[in-house]
């Protein structure tokens, strides 16, 4: 594959998304593009699959040559490229998982048995035996991302192009994800990754972009990329490569905590599917902890400890019977929770309501009660978040970082005592991930009590006063 | 999912929503157009039992049921006056209205998406016809999640209907499930045209379709409905 001098402006866009790029990958090369939000990542991923200029219209210029072929002068299916993208609900074509991995194989008009080979061996590389004929609807995301992959292995294409593949995935589903990858690479076959999480990839790239404003900015070998530190990653803009361990910390006695005594969630299907919830019918002991008042309290913890149900049960949103929890003097009520706590949901997208940033911050502040804190004006809380150069923007048109600064702005418009946040830096950059961070500062200052369920220990670094693990009896 | 005993192919599950309202809507008062009534009706909740809908079933049972009943009895006791007439046109509107919800309501819960496209690719419907009725069918559910997270985060916000009135409910309702559902839909379709949705060859699809027991009984059905309104 290789790419001369291309340019690319999106249709409705006044500057290049990309900007005069030479490159050209090996053959089986795996190559991770990474860089800030808005790079380019992602226009790249769609020179290698097609969807630029099949799907997304615009001016382009240059030349681009995949496995020998123009794609503008082809048909999309032409392509011998698989994608996979980052929104795990949304790929799927058909809604059981077994047509699912078939789908691409079937469109290739290949014949019922080699369809069912294909399948049959793409579920065993890939360890699916298990989701082979379950309703897409009943996955969790890491699945969902599983069953994409493996839709995209049985078409067996050369070349794979992945846009954030990890994005909405916990740690334990990243490791699988990784494992997948690994087995393309060790196939022969090229991969091209955009990514902002590169710890999982460290081992397996041979050569990492570094993108900056529609231009390669860097250039590493695998090996060079791997010797580089948390402090050269930042400086261009990128997360850590490196995981940090967290150590759970216990506030000590006679602070002003909240406290939670003897909760067991009984998890039910469909019961929050806004959250990341575990799988159905399962018992999730938390027991008892302490949230220190007017603080920044990490909930981390293994994928299905329950922190995404955890932080409904503490919003009010659900009606489990075991489990007490209180501001220190009186009982609160899940009716009162409701009202009291503020809960930023996982997916951010469904809870913007409006049609203009300010407008949101408004309603938040109309809603809240009248017995909460003081409050700050729409601009005071939009210049706290750096959201206020989008005031007149429709909340929908923002990027997924700028999207979290307005929930956590609607928090702190509420004037809620207890903020609960569910993994609000997953898909983040460096820069909109220390926003985030910023944000939740921002809101204990303000004396809100915030407690941030999140895997990602960056964020975990930057803002956490206070660490509660789920994983273990504490 | 369905277990597979009761699984029908899925023409014979569009040929019987389609059936199942031409019965109920063209079918006058004779003894043979009741009883054919009567056979139509009857399918949609075994289909639901099949489909372990239980609850649906008997709510389905229990407002069938009676306006079936009270509509039957009314023609023969016509003598009764004004206000019966009005009833007894309600409850035939009901009769005659609600299997066919019914039926669509069961065809979207129990027809995969894979098998819809196979089957209506077995009968050469044209691609332009398929994929939209197969996009449509792959939505209904996903709208319906996306209508539920929303309505989580309104309960989250305290945006309740008596809070905020009817229109602003309603707005705040839409938006963001339009949004999303947009949003998913573009999504899609980039999925499927990398996986070369747009490909000028035929598909073979490995979903299974075809007759099984279920619809030879089906079918059996639907023709002795059908035959008992004509001859009756
Ligand atoms: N569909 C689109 N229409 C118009 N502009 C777009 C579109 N997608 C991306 N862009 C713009 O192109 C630039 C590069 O974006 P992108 O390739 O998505 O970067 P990344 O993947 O690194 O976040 C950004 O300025 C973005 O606003």
């Amino acid at each position: 594959m290789s790419l001369n001098g291309v340019s690319f402006s999106y249709a409705a866009a006044e500057r290049d998304s990309l900007t005069r790029l030479d490159l050209s990958l090996r053959p089986g090369e795996f190559v991770v593009l990474a860089g800030p939000s808005g790079s380019g990542k992602t226009t790249l991923t769609r020179l290698v699959n097609g969807l630029i200029p099949h799907y997304y219209a615009g001016s382009l210029s240059g030349q681009v040559l995949v496995n020998g072929i123009d794609p503008s002068a082809c048909p999309l299916w032409r392509l011998p490229v698989g994608s996979v993208f980052q929104n795990p609900r949304a790929q799927f074509f058909t809604t059981d998982t077994a047509s699912e991995i078939a789908f691409g194989a079937e469109n290739l008009g290949l014949d019922r048995a080699e369809i069912l080979r294909r399948v049959d061996e793409a579920v065993a590389a890939l360890g699916l035996a298990e989701l082979r004929d379950r309703s897409v609807f009943a996955l969790s995301g890491g699945e969902k991302q599983r069953v994409a992959c493996a839709s995209v292995a049985a078409v067996k294409p050369a070349i794979f192009a992945l846009d954030e593949p990890s994005a909405n995935l916990d740690l334990k589903s990243t490791g699988q994800l990784r494992e997948i990858m690994a087995g393309w690479k060790a196939s022969g076959a090229t991969v091209v990754v955009a990514e902002h999480r590169l710890g999982f990839l460290r081992d397996l790239a041979d050569r990492v972009l570094v993108f900056a404003d529609g231009q390669l900015q860097a250039e590493y070998s695998g090996a060079a990329f791997r010797s580089l530190g948390d402090g050269q990653l930042h400086r261009l803009g990128l997360r850590s490569a490196w995981g940090k361990t967290m150590a759970a910390t216990s506030p000590p006695d006679g602070v002003d905590c909240f406290e939670v005594e003897g909760l067991v969630c009984q998890q039910r299907r469909s019961q929050a599917p806004g959250l990341s919830a575990p799988a159905r019918g399962q018992r999730i002991e938390i027991g008892d902890l302490r949230i220190p008042k007017g603080k920044v309290t990490a909930l981390v913890g293994a994928n299905g400890c329950g922190k995404s149900t955890f932080a409904a049960w503490l919003g009010g949103l659900r009606r489990d019977r075991e489990g007490r929890f209180s501001d220190g003097q009186r009982e609160w009520s899940t009716a009162q929770r409701r009202r009291r706590v503020f809960v930023v949901l996982q997916d951010v997208n469904h809870q913007l309501f409006t049609e203009a940033v300010a407008e949101e911050i408004a309603l938040a502040l109309r809603l809240a009660s009248p017995t909460s804190q003081p409050l700050l004006s729409v601009d005071q809380i939009m210049e706290s978040l750096d959201i206020s150069s989008v005031a007149d923007r429709h909340p929908m048109s923002l990027s997924t970082g700028q999207k979290q600064r307005l929930a956590i702005g609607a928090a702190l418009a509420s004037g809620r005592e207890l903020i609960v946040l569910d993994e609000p830096s997953a898909g983040l950059d460096l820069n909109h991930m220390f926003g985030v961070a910023n944000a939740l500062r921002m809101l204990a200052r303000s004396g809100q009590t915030v407690v941030v369920a999140t895997h990602d220990t960056e964020l975990v670094a930057a803002c956490a006063d206070n660490i509660i693990s789920l994983d273990r009896p504490r | 999912m369905a277990p597979e005993l009761f699984r029908l192919d899925p023409r014979t599950t569009l040929l019987l929503v389609a059936l199942l309202n031409v019965v109920m809507f063209s079918a006058g008062f004779t003894a043979g157009a009741g009883t054919a009534r009567l056979i139509f009706m009857a399918i949609p909740p075994v289909l639901a039992v099949g489909l372990r809908r239980w609850k649906a079933a008997l709510v389905y049972l229990a407002l069938v049921g009676p306006a079936f009943a009270f509509e039957s009895w009314s023609l023969d006791t016509w003598w009764l006056g004004g206000a019966n007439i009005v009833a007894a046109g309600l409850a035939s509107l009901a009769a005659r209205l609600a299997p066919g919800i019914f039926m669509a309501y069961i065809a979207v819960i129990s027809i995969r998406v894979s098998e819809l496209m196979a089957g209506l690719e077995a009968i050469h419907l044209p691609r332009l016809a398929v994929i939209p009725a197969a996009v449509i069918l792959r939505f209904l559910p996903t709208v319906r999640e996306e209508s539920r997270s929303v309505q989580i985060a309104m309960n989250a916000r305290g945006l309740s209907l008596a809070r905020v009135g009817p229109l602003a409910w309603l707005e705040y309702r839409l938006i963001p499930l339009i949004m999303s559902t947009l949003r998913c839909g573009e999504e899609l379709s980039q999925a499927a045209l990398t996986r070369g949705l747009g490909r000028p060859v035929k598909a073979n699809r490995i979903a299974r379709i075809g007759m099984r027991p279920a619809d030879v009984l089906t079918l059996g059905a639907m023709a002795a409905g059908i035959g008992v309104w004509i001859v009756g």
